[in-house]
């Protein structure tokens, strides 16, 4: 067990290594000068002086070199626009997005669970096509049009949230609701499928003719869709953070993916690279964890590895 | 001696009514906090020399005073210098205000004003962009300043409206300059939280203490997010709103619209030092009678844009209508086209429109507009879009790789012609037409030498605006017509032309 962790942290370093160089190599692929989007008024002399200052007159691999030296000490460097440690902004925007992302989850989960179970129970009834409906319905709508609707109808029109911003649970709600929109139509139509498939296995049948309680036999059945759930999780995962730009962007919502939407936009170099790392990392040891957790979920697996 | 009682009694009564009254007028405590959405970000470079950035331009108002202001009438107005004279056509002597405190606590006197007007004028700043050259300050007596300048300069009193007044210890030191500024405005500084600035009633202001207690104002990047915000209250004022969004804002009760034409314009730039353009003015003007501008105001910004027919807007001294600005006319495009050596767009090389997206509204569609009434005479274009960010750091690039035409705005936040004339045409670096005519440069002289205003005004508008347009170094498109959000319970909130926030008399209704 200890082997395959330490065998998936290795393994998890190179990528963000490799990741961190890539993403370095593409920014000084970027056209246009740093300094002179630190200073653009600034005259020749200063531009050199911001170069040095921020080490940018030194070639490439010195550059990539200090990045990871300093990096390995968690020195992010310093945003060009904030004028402020990367690690400082990282440290106060992240826990916004974790918070946004596990809100979304939470009510994904909450809404999916019940629903995909009552759709696999009523196979091809009124209810089912019900859920159905409205599980195809939520994943057509684009998740930015849904987040103006809530805006609109919640908070403009019933005064129940906040149209923006960030400071309570009450801030959270809509934009969460909105990234787990499109998470609450795949869940219920995975934990159908999966309930189906469970619930079609003989030992189900068995139980029911033995006229085991409905709701001890969908508890194990549940059971049985946890490891398939979770990869989905995880896998959904990456969606969330990138839904989370286009969501924090509508609500203002100050999180990573602002963050890093207008980085972007301001060319803040440092900030760029900063995130990079910290997002390749969150996913990198969110795998690890969910690898690690399936050989408890289903000791088949850990079996097999052992 | 009953009547006496009752005088008596009446006399009382009026006098406590009175004393109520003047008490709730002298302990009118600021109160409440006014919460802006702005659409661009404030750079937190809070040295005002160090910067042309309008956002910035826009809210340095609320922390720093000005020697003089321009009221919304455009008319000049004492601020910090109680009054001026003209000794000689290159002195100016000004009576500064006495009493007038820092944030700091330290007492205004022509010290501060001498070496803020030097250090702004220095033509290593990005300020001297909007002063007639370097300007020497020489001091009578604590409250008695004269400003010298090299060459008789009639823009000096308006341009003074745009350079606030700081304290010598801070001018004295860039670095703690750079990071909280110190000036003698109604609100003070409090601090910049990444994309927030926080500001405080300054109790010791020269005109009284504001009404407002706090005032914030937060870059709201998506203008949805910033007219929800005031919807919902959360915020009270949102800038630079869409016009399709005016439906909204006029249904709801609780929200006023504010529309206003802006001194903002927004032009097509020629790379006048890069070739096709270079030294080919028949070429920019064929491009110029190209371009349907009554098209981009009609079918893509309605209600948010005005077409411009001059190089100035209606409200700036010396505006009118240039004759000789060139309107839509595809026949006139291809007969110049053809004169400057390019028959149906033949010989040009391909060209570059560049856009930054997201920088002013919708500047992507009409750029594409634009590209499509060039094609059309056989012009060889194509729309070049960048992020904001990089726009900074290349549109005064006098020979870009990537682009041979830009759209930019240009927004002064004043009213004085030279912060749009000089600062755009004279020939010197960091030009976003890089036009380096002679002729041009004589012209903005000689109109900014003349003291008489009558006769400047009739320079400006007969020769210097005409002979600029005929070298058409850049064609303006429209004016701005800025659209405001401003909750119900905001009060004697004015949208300024200029757009520049004055927020002294504004107070939050309960």
């Amino acid at each position: 067990m200890k082997q395959i962790i330490i065998k998936r942290l290795i393994i998890g370093l190179f990528v963000i290594l490799v990741v961190t160089m890539l993403t370095f190599a593409l920014l000084q692929l970027f056209p246009g000068d740093p300094a002179k989007m630190i200073a653009p008024w600034a005259g020749e002399e200063t531009l050199i002086e911001i170069r040095k200052s921020f080490g940018l007159d030194s070639p490439f691999h010195i550059q990539v070199l200090k990045f990871y030296q300093d990096a390995l000490k968690g020195d992010f460097g310093e945003s060009f626009f904030y004028r402020e440690e990367v690690r400082t902004l990282l440290f106060s925007y992240f826990p916004r997005t974790i918070y946004l992302t596990l809100g979304a989850l939470l009510m994904a989960l909450v809404i999916s669970i019940p629903l995909g179970v009552l759709s696999a129970l009523n196979r091809d009834s009124f209810i089912d096509r019900i859920v159905l409906f409205i599980s195809i319905t939520s994943q057509s709508l684009p998740n930015f049009w849904l987040a103006l609707m809530f805006i609109l109808f919640f908070a403009v029109k019933l005064g129940l949230f906040p149209a923006g911003g960030y400071g309570s649970w009450q801030h959270l709600f809509l934009p969460s609701f909105a990234l787990a929109c499109t998470l609450i139509a795949t869940f219920i139509r995975s934990i159908r499928s999966m309930m189906i498939d469970v619930l079609e296995q003989d030992f189900i049948k068995a139980s029911e003719a033995r006229g085991i309680p409905r709701l001890y036999i969908i508890k194990k059945g549940l059971r049985n869709t946890f490891v398939p759930l979770l990869t989905l999780f995880t896998m959904q995962l990456g969606y969330m953070l990138g839904g989370a730009v286009v969501i924090e962007f509508i609500f203002n919502y100050p999180g990573i993916g602002l963050l890093a939407m207008q980085a972007v936009l301001r060319r803040d170099y440092p900030l760029i690279q900063g995130l990079v790392v910290l997002i390749s990392t969150v996913f990198i040891i969110l795998n690890l964890l969910v690898d690690l957790s399936y050989t408890y979920l289903d000791p088949r697996i850990r079996k097999e590895e052992l | 001696m009953k009547n006496m009682r009752t005088t008596i009694g009446s006399f009382i009564v009026l006098v406590f009514c009175l004393s109520l009254v003047l008490s709730s007028v002298v302990w009118a405590a600021p109160k409440g906090e006014l919460k802006i959405g702005i659409a661009q970000d404030l750079v937190g470079n809070w040295d005002p020399t160090q910067h042309t950035v309008v956002t910035m331009l826009q809210v340095e108002p609320t922390y720093f005073d000005f020697l003089v202001k321009v009221n919304i009438d455009g008319d000049l107005e004492p601020m910090l210098a109680t009054s001026w004279e003209n000794i000689d056509p290159l002195t100016w002597e000004f009576k500064i205000r006495e009493s007038v405190k820092f944030h700091n606590g330290s007492l205004l006197t022509s010290a501060d004003v001498k070496s803020a007007i030097e250090y702004a004028s220095s033509a290593k700043n990005p300020s001297s962009a909007w002063l007639p050259g370097e300007i020497k300050g020489k001091i009578v007596d604590d409250y008695t300043i004269r400003l010298i300048t090299d060459k008789p300069a009639a823009s000096l009193l308006y341009s003074l409206s745009m350079i606030p007044i700081t304290n010598k210890e801070w001018v004295n030191n860039p670095e703690k300059f750079a990071e909280t500024p110190n000036g003698t405005g109604p609100f003070k500084f409090v601090k910049f939280e990444r994309d927030t600035l926080h500001l405080e009633a300054n109790m010791d202001y020269w005109q009284g203490p504001p009404n407002l207690e706090k005032v914030q104002f937060q870059y709201i990047i998506d203008p949805s997010a910033r007219l929800y915000l005031v919807k919902t209250g959360q915020i009270q004022i949102a800038g630079r709103l869409l016009s399709e969004q005016i439906p909204i804002i006029e249904s709801d009760p609780n929200v006023v619209l504010e529309k206003n034409p802006i001194v903002e314009q927004m032009w097509l730039w020629f790379k006048c030092k890069k070739s096709p353009f270079k030294d080919n003015p028949t070429l920019r003007r064929a491009f110029a009678y190209a371009i349907d501008r009554a098209g981009i105001t009609k079918y893509i910004m309605y209600e948010q844009a005005k077409e411009s027919n001059s190089l100035l807007v209606p409200g700036v001294f010396g505006y009118a209508p240039a004759s000789n600005m060139p309107s839509y006319n595809v026949e006139k495009a291809k007969e110049l086209l053809a004169q400057a050596g390019y028959p149906n767009g033949q010989g040009l090389p391909p060209l570059k429109l560049m856009v930054a997206v997201g920088a002013w509204p919708k500047c992507k569609e009409y750029g594409e507009y634009i590209v499509e009434n060039l094609q059309d005479i056989g012009i060889p274009i194509e729309l070049f879009t960048v992020e904001i960010g990089r726009l900074g750091a290349i549109c005064f690039d006098e020979e870009p790789e990537d682009y041979d035409l830009q759209i930019t705005g240009w927004n002064p936040t004043g009213l004085e012609p030279d912060l749009f004339l000089r600062a755009l045409f004279y020939s010197k670096p960091g030009r976003l037409s890089n036009i380096d005519v002679p002729e041009i440069d004589q012209t903005l002289d000689k109109e900014l030498n003349i003291l008489d205003l009558a006769k400047r005004e009739q320079v400006i508008q007969n020769e210097t605006i005409p002979t600029i347009v005929d070298y058409m170094p850049g064609l303006p498109l429209f004016q701005t017509v800025e659209l405001k959000a401003v909750r119900q319970e905001v009060k004697g909130f004015k949208l300024l032309p200029s757009t520049v926030y004055d927020l002294h008399g504004v107070y939050l209704a309960d």
